[in-house]
């Protein structure tokens, strides 16, 4: 029994009663700083399963930006109102052993068939010196299976055009002016912010990290930018944020066209790969933090059928 | 024959471009852009088509890397045959929704000029599913499809359609994620992400059936079997009218047919007499369910959407039909794969000509259009046309997979399917009778906003053409099939995993 | 002696379980949402674990792939799901169920 394995069972057996209580709080507001807790320690585990590119990416995403997400949203709603009455039992009681049963039998089959692994470790880290990055996640994502990453941006793209077709009614719902703390956090965070996307771009061919976790950052960016004293992205007009919303995703598009010419879509030749990954970063980090920032004015209600603004 | 590098990826990556066009292109150009571009994006199909018919199936990989590392895709006869029923569709649904959403009177953008970008998102989305061949990639594609598909409902704007948006929205959520978690199981098991190489392993193995199993329910709950087609209805008749016809005629097919992929490549293996006949009851019950409450409707959207959970029904009627191992397994696949295509070009027909109906008569509520078929004929024959096919009436493709389908339950013997399957026939024929009984009344109250509709302004001449036309087109093309039934039938057998029937012979005995 | 990857495994699955009973036995829509969430983190975890069955050796890089999309694809899906519920509160709170 290692310290390590020890360490383990703690953090699972909290992660398990973290979501139970995530969904046990009353108000939403409780629920959500539950759930920004439980994305944390998750990351946490992930740390423990060797997985630091996914660590970083779950703190920035699942965490950050979600916990961002809910709250704005709740701006909205209201944190406070507690949830009505939870629904008849006739529905509770079946669901919950059905779900039970459910866990019960995968857990089974998983500890039954522990001991075959089988999957894809060699062959990715065989071909990792002429993938063009010494990371082999970023070289699943961005050489290996490189399409799904170009459909996943697509999704990306579309969630943010499907939040810009619901502009509110102009008055939408104001914000308090940012108080001292805000405004001195802002003024020492942003240049942080400016120097650390990049350098998460660059290092994520060598080390954890790349256009996802960059990305995030870049929408935290965003986001905070929106809530400062000057939130200058939403003055932008609509036609700006349509561009910028596209940039990523034709970046992306366009480079893998112009592959067409070495074999087919998104094939790198050997001696490029680095260059072309490192442009599709790039553009991923963009559509990433531009979408994100997008969809977060989309859930605080800011995105405004202002007249005056052409859409 | 080498193929050329874009051949199987240019019709993916096309409309994905003109879906990046049409968000920068000013408003008034896009219903012009819109035609083209559905224009060359159909044209796209066609050296598919004829690559499979000369030199067979294809596999190519995107990214250079093929699998178990990288990606495949597959072109086989039923893809192709997917890949021009959906340039068929596309082309019609473009050229109706350029006629459809007004331009805005001072050339400022507005909410409809959405419709674009995310309609053609959802082309390459759907162009991209059916050459898809790895686990993973079938996840991102569908939740591209469901994502765009919510943008397209939000697109008419009213507190009904975001409701259902978000209800389909969820529903997309955990459906993907039901089935994610199962591609981490099979991958786990097998070791690779790819359908041939999977299905290569024949040895079932706990833990890859239990993956299998999971994919399945999140695609079931993706393909709006009963019970899980509660997000189905609202979803599809909330929505504009466009949207409608994307929605029911093309993307309803799209798990159903990663469903029978999925099937040949080992799914079939899982639970050989369970599986089959619990997609069986579902289906029937799905029959049966979406008949009967069709027949309570009093919107015509409403009435059509029920009529998807009822046809889909049908659909999964397949697998139960195919697992006893008899001869003529191939003709229910045909008929399957007829049906499909059919009601997919049926459903859009209808669902325009209910939104032309719509726009014209300010409302789509039963009572409200009555009589409307003196003044609009065009439409209410369009509606006819479809409902042909929907009933199973010959000379129609509906009528001729339900025929096959019929012919392989007497096959093996399952009486209570064939039972089912002319039940819902009597059942469809019910809820479209009452429709039109409504619609073909001798006189009606004046159309207009005393109705209680929304306010109506005329439709034009040249509106009214461009929207009816393709309608009438589509709906056309299952009620001709004498003119091109061998090809469906001649493309299928290319590739296929098992003989598909031969229609040509006399008789059409496998 | 269970591997600390068997652990995290079955902390997934009931994880996972979880938030799958949330979503389909709650009435609230945010609570929904929140648990989609907790869903979607228990198949993440669940995933991740896996591909470090074996006890050697660097762990397998393609699910981690998966699930950097993964995480993409659900704050996409629950990023548009929190801006239409906001979007209804604003314009139609009572919740009026239209007729059939």
């Amino acid at each position: 029994m290692t310290t390590g394995l020890i360490f383990d069972i703690v953090l699972a057996f909290s992660l398990v009663v973290l979501a139970i209580i995530t969904l046990r709080q009353r108000t939403p507001g409780e629920s959500v700083v539950q759930l920004m807790i439980f994305g944390l320690l998750l990351a946490l585990s992930w740390l423990r399963v060797d997985a630091p590119d996914l660590a970083l990416t779950e703190a920035a995403i699942g965490s950050g930006v979600t916990g961002a997400l809910l709250l704005a949203a709740l701006h909205r709603t209201g944190f406070g109102t507690p949830f009505p009455s939870a629904v008849s039992p006739w529905i509770r009681y079946p669901v919950t052993i059905g779900c039970a049963l459910l866990g019960a039998v995968l857990s089974l089959v998983v500890m039954y068939t522990w001991d075959q692994p089988a999957g894809l470790t060699d062959p990715a880290y065989a071909h990792l010196e002429e993938s063009g990055t010494q990371n082999p996640v970023t070289a699943v994502i961005l050489n290996y299976r490189g399409y799904d990453t170009l459909l996943e941006i697509g999704v990306l793209l579309v969630a943010a055009l499907s939040v810009y077709t619901l502009s509110g009614p102009a008055s939408g719902t104001p914000v308090k002016p940012p108080g001292p703390i805000f405004r001195f956090y802002m003024r020492v965070m942003t240049p942080v912010f400016w120097l650390v996307v990049p350098y998460m771009v660059w290092v994520g061919g060598r080390a954890p990290g790349g256009a996802f976790q960059a990305g995030a950052l870049l929408s935290g960016l965003g986001a905070l930018t929106l809530l400062g004293p000057t939130p200058w992205p939403l003055r932008l007009k609509r036609r700006v944020v349509r561009w910028g919303l596209s940039l990523g995703f034709s970046l992306f598009l366009v480079t893998a066209a112009w592959m067409w010419q070495y074999g087919n879509l998104l094939a790198y030749p050997t001696e490029q790969a680095a260059t072309w990954i490192l442009l599709i970063e790039i553009a991923c980090t963009l559509s990433i933090g531009i979408s994100l920032t997008v969809m977060f004015a989309g859930c605080a209600g800011w995105l405004h059928e202002d007249p005056e603004r052409a859409v | 024959m080498i193929a050329s590098p874009w051949l199987l990826t240019l019709p993916v990556i096309l409309p994905l471009a003109f879906g990046v066009l049409t968000l920068l292109f000013p408003s008034d150009w896009l219903a012009r852009t819109g035609r083209h571009g559905a224009m060359l994006c159909a044209a796209a199909v066609v050296p598919c088509t004829r690559w499979v018919w000369q030199a067979g199936p294809l596999h190519q990989s995107p990214g250079g890397w093929t699998a178990p590392l990288g990606i495949d895709l597959y072109l086989d006869g039923m893809a192709c045959l997917f890949l021009i029923f959906t340039a068929v569709m596309g082309l019609g649904i473009s050229f109706y929704a350029a006629a459809y959403y007004p331009p805005s009177p001072d050339g400022t953008r507005t909410r409809n000029d959405l419709f674009w970008p995310l309609w053609f998102v959802t082309w390459g989305g759907i162009q991209s599913l059916f050459l898809s061949q790895d686990l993973f990639n079938i996840y991102v594609t569908l939740e591209l499809i469901s994502v765009s598909g919510v943008g397209l409902i939000l697109i008419a704007g009213t507190p009904g359609a975001v409701r259902a948006a978000l209800q389909y929205q969820m529903q997309a959520l955990i459906a993907g994620l039901v089935y994610l978690l199962g591609v981490g199981l099979v991958y786990n098991a097998v070791g690779t992400l790819d359908l041939q190489l999977m299905s290569d392993q024949l040895q079932p193995g706990l833990m890859k059936n239990t993956g299998m199993a999971l994919m399945t329910a999140g695609l079931l709950i993706k393909a709006a079997l009963f019970p899980l087609h509660f997000w189905l209805p609202k979803a599809h008749a909330d929505a504009t009218a466009p949207v409608s016809a994307v929605l029911s005629g093309l993307v309803v097919t799209v798990a159903f047919v990663m469903l029978t992929r999925i099937w040949f490549a080992g799914l079939h293996q899982l639970a050989p007499f369970l599986l089959p006949k619990l997609l069986g009851i579902l289906g029937s019950a799905g029959i049966v369910w979406g008949g009967v409450l069709a027949l309570r409707q009093h919107r015509l959207k409403r009435v059509l959407a029920y009529s998807t959970v009822s046809q889909v029904g049908y659909l999964f009627l397949v697998f139960a039909l195919t697992f006893h191992d008899a001869p003529g397994q191939g003709l229910v696949w045909t008929g399957a794969v007829y049906l499909t295509i059919s009601h997919g070009l049926v459903k859009g027909a209808a669902f325009m000509a209910a939104g032309y109906l719509q726009k014209a008569e300010g409302t789509d509520q039963l009572a409200a259009l009555k009589g409307c078929a003196r003044r609009h004929p065009v439409a209410v024959m369009v509606l006819a046309v479809a409902s042909i096919n929907l009933m199973g009436l010959p000379p129609s493709t509906g009528f001729i997979g339900k025929w096959m389908m019929l012919k392989a339950s007497f096959h093996t013997q399952q009486w209570g399917l064939a039972v089912v399957m002319l039940g819902g026939g009597l059942l469809s024929a019910a809820y479209l009778f009452r429709v039109f009984e409504q619609l073909l009344q001798p006189s009606g109250p004046p159309s207009g906003p005393s109705r209680g509709g929304e306010a109506v302004t005329p439709l034009t001449r040249s509106q009214s053409i461009w929207m009816l036309t393709p309608a009438m087109l589509l709906a056309l093309a299952t009620l001709l099939p004498v003119l091109y039934i061998t090809l469906p039938d001649a493309l299928l057998r290319i590739g296929a995993p098992l003989p598909f029937s031969d229609f040509i012979r006399p008789g059409g005995t496998p | 002696m269970p591997s600390s990857a068997l652990i995290y495994t079955l902390a997934g699955i009931w994880i996972a379980v979880i938030g799958l009973r949330g979503v389909l036995a709650e009435e609230h829509v945010f609570r929904k949402i929140v648990a989609s969430n907790i869903f979607g983190s228990g198949v993440f975890l669940v995933l991740v674990a896996l591909a470090r069955r074996a006890p050697d050796g660097p762990p397998d890089p393609v699910p981690h792939g998966m699930i950097l999309t993964g995480i993409v694809v659900a704050v996409s899906a629950t990023a548009l799901m929190l801006a239409l519920l906001g979007h209804l509160h604003d314009t139609d709170p009572d919740d009026r169920e239209d007729s059939p």
